[in-house]
């Protein structure tokens, strides 16, 4: 990874942070009905949470990402 | 593990065909990956992300079979094949494919007939069903 991609994604998960952050604020500012959309937010974290914990584990995929390149 | 796409092997004799063995996978690249492959496409030229991905679809794809060709105790894998299919995008599925088989060198008596290995293949839970219907 050089040194503009490492920009590339720190710009672009800054940006995500704060589109979340908006997702989020926008929900509770639309009560009661924004609160649904919380909801589904709070699922898609969990599931967010839940891939990204196996893929830390999975030492299968860490061999063939480090192994093989083409 | 001897492998090989062809039919038979030159220094060695197939004794007992043990059946169908396969391994397959499918395999995306991070998000970040993909907009620089996206970006690529633009440019032109090699798309180096996409092809990390489809060789290690390709190596672990190969594993799982001989993987499963050990589970058979087999010596090699002849007629081997590979096939992909679309499933989503910007992922690369792969599946391999080929007959698991016994070997010995060419000219050495025979081993086990092929008869007997193909009942015992048949008995492995978990197996495919073309394994099964022989």
């Amino acid at each position: 990874m050089d040194g503009f991609e490492k920009i590339g994604y720190a710009c672009l998960g800054l940006v995500a942070l704060f589109y979340l952050g908006a997702l989020i604020v926008g929900s509770v500012a639309a009560f009661p009905l924004g609160l649904l959309g919380l909801v589904a937010l709070v699922g898609i974290g969990a599931l967010c949470i839940k891939v990204i914990g196996e893929r830390l584990r999975n030492r299968e995929d860490d061999h063939y990402s480090k192994n093989v390149d083409q | 593990m001897k492998m090989t796409t062809q039919d038979e092997f030159a220094e060695h004799e197939i004794v007992a065909t043990l059946g169908l063995v396969t391994g397959n996978t499918i395999r995306s690249r991070h998000i970040g990956k993909d907009i620089l492959a996206g970006l690529r496409s633009i440019i032109g030229g090699e798309v180096i992300e996409y092809t990390k991905m489809l060789a290690e679809a390709r190596e672990q794809s190969l594993d799982r079979m001989k993987a499963h060709a050990q589970k058979l105790k087999a010596d090699g894998i002849v007629g081997i094949r590979f096939t992909t299919s679309p499933i989503m995008a910007g992922a690369a599925e792969l599946l391999a494919y080929g007959t698991a088989v016994r070997l010995r060198p060419r000219g050495e008596p025979g081993n086990a007939p092929a008869t007997e290995a193909v009942v015992k293949a048949t008995k492995i839970p978990g197996d495919n069903f073309m394994l099964e219907r022989g």
